[in-house]
């Protein structure tokens, strides 16, 4: 999957989990996901579309987020995604995993 | 889950895929909204926007492709290219489909006559528990009567039988609630409905009282027949021989071994006759097994009360015993040979209509073998190529199963309506269920995927420098592969011949029976026949005046010249009664003498044209005082006096079981030997019959024989009014001539005659376009070659006899290999074809199964329509234009 648009790579993975939590704080569309990470991550992380939408649909057949048609700040019509029950629970399980996987790079880096 | 939301999602990937690209379309607007805001020129800005975003169709595939059922999706492709590819070679797939349909509809229709006569579950409840109970003397006697004694003492004495029941013989009898109409009914004891599992649809089955207060049950059939199924007339009132009765129930009919009786009567068990051992009222007895019991525990139990019967009472019981038997095996061991017949016969149209779609694949598949390679040289699987063989082979076999059923339904109907009425035991209605379409489809798929994969997976490693070098159309065929098509064209005349020679055996036959002699003659005899029943009936002086007012008042019918009356005539066969002859030696050696018995009044033999050889016939002067007399015929002179004179010699005739009239047993004079008459079909073992005076033992079974010299319609109703007016209450039944009676017996040796012509035809066709798709492949394959061979002056006629020829060897070997099997399956089937014992039906008569004048005409048909299928596609060799042929490269 991999970012495209010139942005570093992510981790395998770390995409699913960064959408998940930008959609923690509620229902967002697509452009909307793709402007919060790139704000609140200061923008290093550009994600594309290329991979967003693709990383949108697995996450709904996984029944981690729902889909729904709304209207957009500028009264147009959007797909909002939400976090599902299941969903929430994913994102603390791959907040952890992630966590766990960060703290593991960050002893070898300071170690070796 | 997650299959469920992919197959939803799949469902509805139209909308999906909309949504999605409206989902896309308003991110690139966001980012064309947010460049303006930043100054950008609109036009600019779009243009900028449609770049950042990239490409948004590969980011759409790449969202669907995260919902794709890969599967599905591999297998719509498949189908789209296997349809492709059919539609490519319109006349290929019209000819495979169209062959599959025809050869599967032909053994689709044997399959749902025989699956429903044969294979398909009795309709009763718990079948594997019933047991028919019988008691025979072994040998060739099928079983006897049981007196309603025994059948008290066997079911009081078998613990392992939860119930026991017991039925008489049918007769028809006369119910009447407005009009008297004649049914068909059937003693029964009370309990014999719940024995055999046989639940009411309206109102209930028999309780024990029922048979004093006049109780019965009728069937659905007659219930909507004679009532049109009105509810109201379970427990109205009626009359049943005069007598009042009342119907208490409805059960389904079901057709066991020929139809199902109109209405049970249940046997009052409290009657004189009944209690009489020397009555035997009953027929056959059927037991349902208590849970856990076996048929062995019932047997010895059985055995064990007959042999305490037949210690207190040993009169005529020598040689006597119980048998108990499986009901489904006693009730299915009918003369299936018909049907079996039917079997092979469609089986060797199925495996030729096999053997022609793998040749027309065979072809197909080297046509294709430059498509194959390709493939091939591009890095296609040769998994993937097998996948996509074995969809094209659906592709082929669902239209081809499609179109076979709807063949079978119309020729089902159609068999059933050839099918003389008697043919079937079971069925009453023919019909395509859902045992028939999968057998279909089976059949129809397994052998489009079977020889569609076989050539391609046999020749797995396809020579790619060979196929795609030369240029597929010089290349022909390996001689391998030509062999193996001339060889499954050989099995098809092989098959095709025996077809024909079967159906020429059937044929044959069928001339041979309407040769046969009839020893009476049916030319302008008309026959009229009533059953009398009910109180007013019962005496043989009422029997006989009636006999004797019907001939009286038909005499004077015009039209009709001379009338007598009889119990049967022959061709409709008769009662049968044991007899001994007195003082004769030879009469000894045959243990079962036994007779058909007919009392005629006086000219029978004359009016039906019937030869006397010795003595006389009845006259006026045997009265019902006068000392009784007999004619017998040719046969049980033969077999019971040998060469000694039977004129004057004594009869005596022994208590009769199922008639209730031949109960006048007593010693008869034997005054005259009449010819042989074919009593119950033209291919018969032949009977014994003995004649007496209708006066000296008159039968409510009276059956009026007339001489007419003007058509039957116009006496018909002059006869049914003339037996109204002596008794307006008896149901009338219907005049018919005599000569209709060899129609009859012909029908079915007409219907074998007509299904396996129907066979060969197919046969026929079908090999003939196997030999004309081979010439003209082959004359389309060697076309550059016959087109060298002209320009360098070859004569066009011997190259088109050269290829006349190459079929003409094809069929030759098809055929003698046909011959071998032709006359091997003779070998195996023997006899079986043939009139048995005790069965008065053979499926071939005066024919050999080896007759050589039928193997020979079947050959040379053959080869006549070889050269014929031939033909037509070689002669275009002679029209071949060398110029072009060799200009096409």
């Amino acid at each position: 999957m991999g970012v495209t648009n010139g942005a570093p790579d992510l981790l395998p993975g770390t995409l699913d989990l960064l959408i998940l939590r930008a959609l923690a704080r509620g229902p967002l569309h697509g452009y909307g996901i793709a402007e919060r990470l790139n704000q609140v991550s200061g923008a290093v992380l550009q994600v594309g579309e290329s991979s967003l939408y693709p990383a949108l649909q697995r996450l709904r057949l996984n029944d981690w987020v729902s889909a729904e048609w709304g209207v957009s700040d500028n009264n147009r019509r959007a797909r909002y995604y939400t976090l599902t029950a299941a969903g929430r629970r994913q994102l603390a399980a791959e907040r952890a995993e992630f966590e766990r996987l960060v703290d593991a790079i960050q002893r070898v880096l300071q170690l070796a | 889950m997650k299959p469920v939301r992919r197959l939803l999602h799949w469902l509805d990937a139209r909308r999906e895929d909309a949504d999605l690209r409206a989902e896309l379309e308003f991110h690139r607007t966001e980012v064309q909204r947010h460049l303006e805001a930043r100054g950008v020129d609109p036009s600019q800005a779009r243009l900028q926007s449609q770049r950042v975003m990239g490409n948004l169709t590969l980011a759409r595939e790449d969202a669907r492709d995260v919902w794709a059922i890969r599967t599905i999706d591999v297998l719509w492709r498949d189908v789209r290219g296997g349809a492709r590819s059919l539609r490519r070679d319109p006349t290929f797939a019209a000819t495979a489909i169209l062959t599959l349909a025809v050869g599967v509809a032909a053994t689709t229709t044997v399959f749902s006559v025989v699956d429903s006569e044969l294979w398909k579950p009795l309709p009763f409840a718990g079948t594997d528990r019933l047991v028919e109970v019988y008691s025979t003397r072994g040998g060739h006697a099928r079983q006897d009567s049981i007196s309603g004694a025994d059948f008290v003492d066997w079911r009081a004495g078998t613990p392992a039988f939860a119930e026991l029941a017991a039925s008489g013989g049918g007769s028809r009898r006369t119910l009447q609630r407005e009009v008297a109409e004649s049914v068909s009914a059937v003693d029964v004891t009370w309990n014999y409905l719940q024995t055999l599992g046989r639940p009411a649809v309206a109102g209930r089955t028999f309780l024990a009282e029922d048979a004093r207060a006049g109780g019965v049950v009728i069937t659905d059939r007659a219930w909507r027949r004679l009532f049109n199924g009105d509810p109201s007339i379970v427990g109205a009132p009626l009359r049943l021989d005069g007598r009042p009765a009342r119907i208490v129930g409805v059960v389904e009919a079901v057709d066991v071994e020929g139809p199902d009786y109109d209405l049970f009567v249940p046997i009052d068990e409290t009657t004189a006759p009944f209690r009489d051992r020397g009555q035997q009222m009953l027929t056959s007895a059927t037991g349902r097994l208590r849970p856990g019991a076996t048929l062995a525990e019932a047997a010895t139990q059985l055995q064990g009360v007959a042999e305490r019967i037949a210690h207190a009472y040993p009169e005529g019981r020598t040689g006597h015993h119980v048998e108990v038997e499986d009901f489904r095996r006693y009730y299915m061991r009918n003369d299936a040979r018909p049907l079996y017949l039917l079997l092979v016969a469609s089986a060797l149209v199925l495996v030729l209509t096999c053997v022609n779609v793998a040749g027309l694949l065979l072809a197909r598949a080297l046509k294709r073998r430059s498509e194959f390679a390709i493939r091939g040289a591009l890095g296609g699987g040769f998994s993937a190529l097998v996948r996509q063989l074995i969809v094209e082979g659906f592709c082929l076999a669902l239209p081809a199963a499609a179109a076979a059923l709807l063949l079978a339904r119309w020729s089902v109907g159609a068999l059933g309506a050839e099918m003389p009425p008697d043919y079937l035991w079971r069925t009453s209605a023919l019909s395509v269920d859902w045992r028939v379409c999968a057998f279909a489809l089976a059949i129809c798929a397994l052998t489009a995927v079977i020889f569609g994969l076989a050539p391609t997976v046999a020749a797995r490693r396809i020579d790619l420098s060979s196929t795609l070098g030369d240029g597929a159309r010089t290349a022909g065929a390996t001689p391998a592969q030509s062999r193996t098509r001339g060889l499954l064209l050989s099995a098809q005349v092989a098959l095709t011949v025996v077809l024909l020679a079967a159906s020429g055996l059937f044929l044959k036959s069928y001339a041979a029976l309407t040769h046969v002699p009839l020893g009476f003659d049916p030319v302008g005899g008309v026959s009229f026949r009533v059953t009398l029943s009910g109180t007013r009936y019962q005496t043989p002086e009422q029997l006989s005046a009636f006999a004797d007012a019907l001939q009286q008042r038909a005499l004077v019918i015009p039209g009709l010249r001379r009338a007598v009356i009889a119990t049967s005539s022959p061709l409709i066969s008769g009662a049968v009664v044991r007899f001994a002859v007195k003082g004769s030696e030879s009469a000894a050696l045959v243990p079962e003498p036994a007779a058909i018995i007919r009392a005629v009044t006086p000219e029978y033999f004359s009016v039906l044209g019937i030869r006397l050889l010795q003595g006389r016939e009845f006259a006026s002067s045997d009265t019902a005082t006068a000392p009784r007399v007999a004619v017998i015929n040719e046969v049980l002179a033969r077999r019971y006096f040998g060469g000694e004179n039977p004129i004057g010699r004594t009869l005596t005739i022994l208590p009769g079981q199922r008639a209730p009239w031949t109960r006048h047993p007593g010693d008869v004079i034997i005054v005259g030997v009449s010819t042989n008459t074919r009593e119950v079909g033209l291919n018969e073992v032949e009977f014994s019959d003995v004649y007496v005076p209708f006066v000296q033992m008159p039968s409510p079974w009276v059956e009026l024989i007339a001489r007419t010299d003007v058509p039957v319609s116009a006496v018909a109703a002059p006869i049914r009014s003339a037996a109204a007016r002596i008794d307006p209450a008896i149901p009338l039944g219907t005049v018919t001539p005599l000569d209709s009676r060899i129609d009859d017996a012909l029908r079915e040796d007409r219907f074998h005659v007509l299904v396996m012509a129907g066979f060969a035809g197919v046969a026929l066709l079908l090999a003939a376009t196997g030999l004309y798709g081979a010439v003209a492949y082959a004359a389309e394959q060697r076309r550059r070659e016959f087109g060298v061979r002209l320009a360098l002056g070859a004569d066009g006629r011997q190259l088109v006899a050269m290829a006349l020829g190459h079929a003409l060897r094809i069929a030759a070997i098809g055929a003698g290999a046909g011959l071998v099997v032709a006359v091997g399956l003779a070998k195996i089937v023997g006899n079986a074809m043939y009139l048995v014992p005790r069965v008065h039906n053979g499926l071939l008569f005066g024919v050999s199964t080896s007759d050589p004048v039928v193997l020979g005409g079947a050959v040379v048909l053959l080869l006549c329509v070889t050269m014929l299928a031939s033909a037509v596609p070689a002669r275009k060799i002679a029209w071949i234009d060398p110029v072009t042929s060799l200009r096409q490269e």
